[in-house]
């Protein structure tokens, strides 16, 4: 769901410097069928939060680096990957006025 | 509607205005394309093309006509290898104050940290002190093994808000130059060099001149453009019959 602060909301700052809700990075997710291991998305990721794992990519969880930029999903030749989730941060450096995620749209 | 000019190359070219729903022209396909390409071919960038997307960033806007820009071409090895160096370095130097997230416990680096958002809120956005990190630690390269950086100045006297000038600026260079087949990514670390009195002797760089941001640029591996996915964002639209509405 689109969220979106009003004026009103907008104008009570200490109103969402309370929203109380972790820094969320964002995730891939890869089809590992269509996947041929070529490597290119782990050297590409702008944030390194890529590795090989039996010739095949994943992501390194034990930091939340990704910050949902798509480069490796628009690289990659087998079209293997996918965003599940955007990023978002805490407290001050919340996104606002957020829609839904989508492709270039023609109007 | 039909425009007609005259192009100096080409002779004529035809910019019409596109029915509702229309495929793409050439531009926009060009803008949706870009992305940022962090993974490039050895072989150098001819200084014909490199003119030709630095040309492209002469005729952008700027406040008043100012053109507060000025560029410095890099395609020394030796020298982006030199100055990678020193921004892993200041990385390195840094990060052993700010790393809070990947050293639990350490919560005098948070506060450090909080502390210094109250004077530079951007600067110290969870999103680049990641970047540090993975700099330091050598897994995030900076400028990406490109051949050729092009780190643009600012002058500073110019009116206004010359940083958002050579913004566009840049853009217009980073999209002429995916036009053509080439891959570029914005590095905004080169601020480092900014910091450093060697840095700022060796690239000659005097007061009124800044360092803004810099563009790697070289040909891509693989094919990096393509279409991705990106939030839409809430527009406060006032329509012609005075209705206020919110549109995504
Ligand atoms: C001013 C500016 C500075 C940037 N600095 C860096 C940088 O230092 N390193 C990097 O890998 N990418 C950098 N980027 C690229 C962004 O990470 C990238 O544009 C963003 O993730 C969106 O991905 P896209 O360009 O592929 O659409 C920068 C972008 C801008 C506009
Ligand atoms: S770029 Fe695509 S095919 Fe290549 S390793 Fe990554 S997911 Fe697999
Ligand atoms: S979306 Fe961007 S940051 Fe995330 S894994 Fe892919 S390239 Fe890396």
């Amino acid at each position: 769901m689109p969220e979106y602060l009003t004026r009103k909301q907008k104008k009570k700052y200490e109103s969402y410097l309370n929203i109380d809700e972790d820094m969320v990075m964002g995730v891939v997710s890869f089809d590992y069928e269509k996947c041929k291991g070529c490597r290119f998305c782990v050297e590409a990721c702008v944030s390194a939060g890529l590795e090989m794992a039996d010739k095949k990519p994943r992501m390194i969880l034990d930091r939340p680096v990704c910050i949902a930029c798509g480069d490796c999903s628009a690289l990659c030749p087998e079209n293997a990957i996918t965003i599940e989730r955007f990023q978002q941060f805490n407290f001050k450096y919340r996104f606002l006025d957020r829609g839904e995620p989508a492709m270039p749209r023609r109007f | 509607m039909l425009m007609k000019f005259e192009t100096a190359s080409s002779g004529h070219s035809e910019i019409a205005v596109p029915e509702s729903g229309a495929p793409f022209n050439p531009v926009e396909d060009v803008i949706y394309r870009r992305r940022s390409v962090r993974l490039y071919k050895k072989k150098q960038v001819p200084e014909y093309l490199v003119r030709r997307v630095i040309e492209a960033g002469r005729f952008a806007p700027s406040t008043g006509n100012s053109q507060p820009w000025k560029f410095i071409v890099i395609q020394d090895q030796k020298m982006i290898k030199d100055m990678t160096d020193h921004i892993v370095k200041s990385c390195q130097s840094l990060v052993k104050m700010t790393d809070y997230f990947s050293k639990p416990g350490t919560g005098w680096r948070e506060r450090i940290v909080n502390f210094a958002r109250l004077f530079w809120q951007n600067e110290f956005h969870p999103n680049p002190l990641g970047a540090f990190t993975q700099i330091a630690e050598g897994k995030l390269g900076v400028w990406h093994g490109a051949p050729t950086v092009i780190i643009i100045l600012i002058d500073q006297r110019a009116p206004s808000k010359p940083l958002i000038d050579v913004g566009v600026a840049g853009q217009n260079m980073v999209l002429s130059a995916h036009s053509m087949g080439l891959g570029t990514c914005w590095v905004g670390f080169v601020e480092f060099l900014s910091r450093s009195y060697k840095w700022r002797k060796r690239l000659n760089i005097k007061s009124p001149y800044r360092i803004a941001n810099s563009i790697a640029i070289g040909y891509p591996k693989g094919t990096p453009d393509g279409y991705v996915k990106r939030e839409t964002k809430a527009i406060d639209w006032y329509d012609e019959n005075g209705q206020f509405s919110i549109k995504y």
